[in-house]
């Protein structure tokens, strides 16, 4: 059901614009429109500097506020802390002042995590080096008074070792020390112990020679080479615990600070949608001009609240929204709790035109109809009831829940209408699987020798046919519901378009089954009529409109739409063949109980790689056959969007 | 190749996060750096940049956030690229490991503090964070030798040759040179073999660019053959160092630029104005490059070049409009000097 | 007239002496700053140009740095910048206008190749080399601009000094010399007319003397 609009007009003097708008949100009902005038006088209400200063502040908390909300790790479901007194949203600076002192604590944290993670990389880069040099520091532990380098030579050949060494010893008189060894391939360490005063010396020759000394971080090296290696060794393992700490008292942060971050962040947020609903008014020089949609049952409330707070200095001007200019008017869907739901197979498209129909109650009894066809499977509906009553009881604890591999974000409504979507599923495909006497394939057709009712596998000529059937229901609504438009708006051309494509399609499907024998014979001449009545239509649109040519076409397209439907056949088929395969594979493999856990186990394989399959084609089929017949997708509205409190979402 | 199929898809999927044209232009129409910042945390590199503005603010911040990012997504690629492919991806990654050094190397010239040169540095290579601040800070030239001979890095040996040239002429330039010069003879060397044609297309075709580009910066200087060659790095499929020589004289440039044209290089025109023609030289590679990701071999490195081409290229442009916005640039400026693969 | 001037033939001479003489100052200092003023607008036009050139230099060099800074980052372009540091000689010549010392600044080229200026070709991208040669335009023009704007300025102060001994001449000097000549001459004036009178009572004394005897 589409829910019945107003258009509004709420007027009052400008000094009282945000007290109107605060209250406009808290009451949450108006989608506020950009006023369209050719008057003069109205002009487009232009924020102040010291609006659009604030602003500014507020849209930088807010992204300060994310960021702070990013930089959190999730908070895993623990109780929160009692949320402390937060601070008027109008008071920027005690606002920012808070923000502050979580970034403070927040950023320093995530620093020191930062760090300890460089540290780690670059503890770890060092790693071939520090195992070179490591054994040969060894070799000359001890010697405090001396000063060592380590460097490496490139060259298999030791005897580059024993020239280096020969030169130093020349250059001072003796005092040296080298050791060296092979590393790996093509590669030798050595290292060079001399007395303090030849260090420069040594170290001009070396730099002369071309050799670079093998340097440690600065940061560990001051005590020499040898000292460096033992504290690198110490640092790298101490450092998983530090992190470990760190990431801990991050957690613990995000625990205390969360409740703030999220009640700043809807106060931030909130305010924001303020300011950006000010800048769609209309004003002229003493008043400003509200101009917005709301559903006609809560006009009353809204002018309720206006009057309560602001007496007669304000005024709400409401009148009905006009269905025959429908584009502007914002679409609200509203449905019985136990099709609601499914109004989330809407949500990938624009909502239906403002008086149009919701075609929501066909999709609640198609889609997991189709599903529950497709499946068929007692044992598999009641798996999928069981993770619908997960989903449910995820909904009720009242926290978002991730869904693990794909990470996708999941709000508790969302949850509870999937998981009411999933429930209907499976009842459907439990009452099919009994249909079918299908509880993990044939597994009690095989023990019992029962017989099911609907053997979907030998019966599948009439089950192709039944699809089918489903085909020419589900096209023929799709036209009647665009009939009922057309009716409702007086369209004569739709009218007509309407009545000669369900003769034109029905028609053809009866006539062609007729005729290939696939129906009885009597079928004919009903399938005959109605093809002369497919032309008569035609003839009278045509020559209302040239356009209706395309019919000629449609009703052959809308005849593959019908057929289109065997993918249900096809679809539903091959599940059943592939349990019954997998029972039979899983029986091959010896005692009756291991082929039944085998038998079980490869179908669940099955099951979950077909079970995306499963949902998409009874999707598609609503979404692109039916939906295309009730022409919903050639005229859609606009979601309806109320200035409301958000929460910061 | 046993593994290119899985890198591939992999990368494939990692594309889907790279920043659409409008969204640039979006980050580009951004009224201020603060609020730049603001639509960026919207974007993939929102998590990085807000770690990053915990520790730096502004423009630096920004930096770092791309750098980080980057560094991220090369790293994610090696991670699951292991056997041959690794060794391509990481010899991949030697450019910017290069450019580091060379900005490093520039930084200890001019006798920049570590966080100034670190700066400059683009941490995406093979030479994580750490490394380079701890080479950036090193107190001497021998002792950033020192520092990248540590690591067990390619270039070290050519960065210690070089640095030891330094101290017996006295030349800034021989470092550069001899990095240059390495670097293309490791990658060379490196990318023989079937597996690694891309990477040596990529590479000599970098060459013949920069060989170009230097020759014509040279002409005008008139120098005598010998010190013009000692600009030239070979490698190169179609500059010979005859070539370069004539490219580089005046006399013989026209001659010199119709062989050149006629061996198929990019741009076709003797160039008048010298930095028009590195833009346009510079995009024509970059998208060159990039296009191995629609059209290159679907088994091989093409996949990863052309990714990670769009990624750099990406990451580029962002610093170039965090600048742009910060200096108030005209966008039309800015867009005219953003890479566009 | 705080002095007393002692009204003397002598003085009166003096003064209008004095008086020719710096009439004639006045009408030669007048025709030096008609002189200066000539050359002043003609340098004028020159240090206008200059200024142009100059800012239009300015705008080309510091969006080529923004955009090279933006490109290769601020490290590329100052380490291409610290080798290339220099001190730049310049000939400054002392001309003289109507007895004016003015300063001429020669310009000379400043303008080097890449590799003068230390950077090296591979690695340095022809932004920056660009960038640095506008800068070098830049201080080609700002040289220009200097030399221009110091002889406009030598000029300027000479223009006002000149302008300020004309009128100190015309205003000042000159009316007083007027006014003492007016009075030494009116003093001188009015004895002569009490000699006069005084004579002629004398006379008349003696006369009348003369009658009475």
């Amino acid at each position: 059901m589409i829910v019945e609009m107003s258009r509004l007009l709420i007027v009052g003097p400008r000094r009282l614009l945000n007290g109107v708008i605060d209250e406009v949100q808290r009451v949450g009902a108006v989608h506020i429109d950009r006023i369209e005038t050719d008057d003069d006088a109205i002009r487009a209400l232009a924020l102040d500097d010291h609006a659009r200063a604030e602003q500014a502040r507020l849209e930088a908390l807010h992204a300060r506020l994310d960021g702070l909300a990013g930089l959190l790790p999730p908070s895993g479901g623990e109780p929160a802390a009692a949320v402390p007194a937060l601070p008027a949203a109008d008071d920027l600076d005690a606002v920012e002042a808070a923000v502050a002192a979580v970034e403070a604590e927040v950023h320093g944290l995530s620093r020191r995590r930062l760090e300890l993670d460089e540290e780690f990389e670059l503890i770890r880069t060092y790693e071939g080096a520090v195992r070179a040099l490591a054994p040969l520091m060894d070799a000359l532990a001890g010697s405090r008074a001396l000063e060592s380098v380590g460097f490496i030579l490139r060259g298999r050949d030791l005897t580059v070792v024993a020239a280096v060494h020969n030169q130093l010893r020349e250059l001072t008189d003796g005092r040296v020390e080298v050791v060296s060894r092979a590393i790996d391939e093509g590669k030798i360490g050595v290292v060079v112990a001399f007395l303090k005063r030849d260090a420069d010396a040594v170290r001009g020759f070396l730099s002369r020679a071309g050799i670079a000394e093998l340097r440690l971080p600065a940061r560990y090296a001051e005590g020499g080479p040898a000292e460096a290696i033992r504290l690198m060794e110490q640092r790298r393992a101490a450092l998983p615990g530090e992190r470990a700490e760190a990431e801990a008292a991050l957690a613990e942060a995000a625990r205390r600070h969360r409740p703030v971050i999220d009640g700043l962040r809807a106060l931030v947020a909130d305010r924001l949608a303020q300011l950006h609903a000010a800048a769609q008014l209309g004003a002229s020089h003493y008043v400003f001009i509200l101009h917005g949609w709301t559903p006609t049952a809560q006009v009353g409330d809204l002018r309720a609240a206006l009057r309560a707070r602001f007496g007669g200095d304000v005024v709400v001007e409401e009148a009905p929204a006009d269905p025959h200019r429908a584009a502007e008017v914002p679409v609200l869907l509203d449905n019985p709790p136990a099709i609601k739901p499914f109004q989330r197979l809407l949500g990938l498209f624009k909502p239906p035109r403002y008086g149009s129909l919701d075609p929501t109650l066909a999709l609640a009894l198609f889609f997991p109809l189709f599903v529950g066809i497709v499946i068929g499977d007692v044992a598999y509906g009641a798996i999928l009831f069981s993770v619908g009553w997960f989903l449910r009881n995820k909904a009720r604890g009242g926290a978002a829940w991730i869904v693990p591999v794909v990470r996708l974000r999941m709000t508790p409504p969302v949850l509870a209408d999937v998981s009411w979507i999933i429930r209907v599923m499976a009842v459907w495909t439990m009452l099919f699987g009994v249909l079918y006497l299908e509880i993990f394939g044939d597994l009690v057709e095989h023990a019992t020798g029962w017989h099911p009712i609907f053997h979907r596998i030998e019966l599948a000529t009439a089950f192709f046919k039944f699809a089918v059937a489903l085909g020419v229901v589900q096209v023929t609504l799709g036209n009647i519901l665009h009939l009922l438009i057309a009716l409702r708006h007086r369209h004569t051309v739709g009218v007509l378009e309407s009545l000669a494509l369900i003769c034109g399609v029905v028609g053809l499907v009866v006539l062609l089954g007729a005729m290939g024998n696939e129906l009885p014979r009597t079928f004919f001449a009903p399938g005959l009529v109605l093809l002369i009545a497919f032309f008569v239509f035609f003839l009278a649109g045509f020559a209302l409109d040239r356009f209706a040519a395309m019919w000629l076409l449609e009703a052959i397209s809308g005849m593959g739409n019908v057929l289109s439907y065997a993918r249900l056949f096809g679809v539903g088929l091959a599940a059943a063949v592939l349990a019954n395969v997998s029972n039979e594979l899983g029986g091959r493999l010896g005692p009756v109980w291991v082929g039944i856990i085998a038998g079980i186990l490869i179908q669940m394989i099955f099951f979950l790689f077909t079970l995306p399959g499963h949902l998409i084609q009874p999707a598609r089929l609503n979404w692109v056959e039916f939906l295309t017949k009730m022409k919903y997708h050639d005229e859609t509205g606009n979601s309806y969007r109320p200035l409301q409190k958000t929460g910061g979402d | 190749m046993p593994d290119f199929p899985y890198i591939n898809a992999r990368v494939r999927a990692m594309r889907g996060r790279l920043l659409a044209p409008t969204q640039l232009e979006d980050l580009l129409a951004a009224a201020s750096l603060p609020a730049l910042i603001q639509a960026l945390a919207a974007t993939p590199y929102g998590h990085d940049l807000q770690e990053a503005l915990t520790r730096y603010e502004g423009v630096r911040a920004v930096d770092d956030a791309l750098a980080r990012n980057l560094q991220r997504t090369t790293r994610r690629i090696l991670e699951f690229a292991d056997g041959p492919p690794h060794r391509l991806i990481t010899i991949l990654l030697l450019r910017w490991d290069l450019a580091n050094l060379r900005a490093i190397v520039r930084g200890r010239h001019a006798g920049r503090s570590a966080g100034e040169t670190l700066e400059a540095v683009i941490p995406a290579g093979t030479l994580g964070e750490g490394v380079l601040r701890e080479m950036a800070g090193s107190p001497t030239m021998t002792a950033l030798a020192g520092a990248l001979e540590v690591v067990n890095h390619p270039l070290a040996p050519a960065l210690a040759a070089g640095v030891a040239e330094d101290a017996r002429t006295n030349d800034p330039l021989a470092i550069e040179l001899s990095l240059e010069r390495a670097y293309a003879e490791y990658v060379l060397r490196q990318a023989r073999g079937a597996g690694a044609r891309a990477l040596r297309e990529i590479l000599t075709a970098e060459l013949d660019a920069a060989n170009v580009k230097t020759a014509l910066k040279l002409a005008p200087a008139g120098l005598p053959d010998e010190q013009r060659l000692r600009f030239f790095t070979p490698g190169g499929a179609l500059v010979t160092d005859r070539l370069f020589l004539d490219l580089s004289d005046e006399g013989r440039q026209a001659r010199a630029w119709a062989r050149l044209r006629a061996q198929g290089f990019p741009v076709k025109e003797l160039p008048r104005d010298l930095v028009a023609f590195e833009r346009t030289l510079d995009a024509a590679m970059a998208a060159t490059l990039a296009q191995r990701y629609v059209r290159g071999d679907p088994l091989g490195l093409d996949i990863v070049t052309g990714y990670l081409t769009m990624k750099s290229a990406e990451v580029a442009n962002l610093r170039l409009i965090a600048r742009g916005v910060l200096l108030g640039l005209p966008r039309e400026l800015v867009r005219r000097e953003m890479v566009r693969v | 007239m705080a002095e007393v001037i002692s009204p003397t033939r002598m003085n009166l001479l003096q003064r209008r002496n004095q008086l020719r003489v710096a009439q004639q100052g006045v009408d030669l200092l007048k025709r030096k700053r008609d002189a200066l003023v000539a050359d002043f607008f003609k340098i004028v036009r020159q240090s206008l140009a200059a200024r142009d050139q100059l800012a239009a230099a300015c705008r080309d060099a510091y969006v080529l740095l923004a955009v090279a800074k933006a490109v290769e980052g601020r490290e590329a372009l100052e380490a291409a910048a610290i080798p290339a540091r220099r001190d730049l000689l310049i000939d400054i010549e002392v001309r003289n206008v109507w007895g004016t010392k003015i300063p001429e600044v020669a310009v000379v080229p400043v303008r080097r190749q890449a590799l003068e200026r230390g950077q090296n070709p591979v690695a340095t991208s022809a932004r920056t080399i660009e960038s640095a040669a506008n800068f070098e335009e830049v201080v080609a023009a700002i040289l220009a601009v200097a030399a221009t704007e110091i002889k406009l300025r030598k000029i300027g102060e000479e223009i006002k000094k000149t302008t300020r001994r004309v009128n100190a001449l015309e205003q000042v000097v000159i009316p007083r010399l007027r006014g003492e000549t007016r009075y030494i001459s009116s003093v001188l004036e009015q004895r002569a007319r009490e000699d006069v009178f005084r004579l002629k009572r004398i006379k008349k004394k003696l006369e009348a003397k003369a009658a009475d005897a």
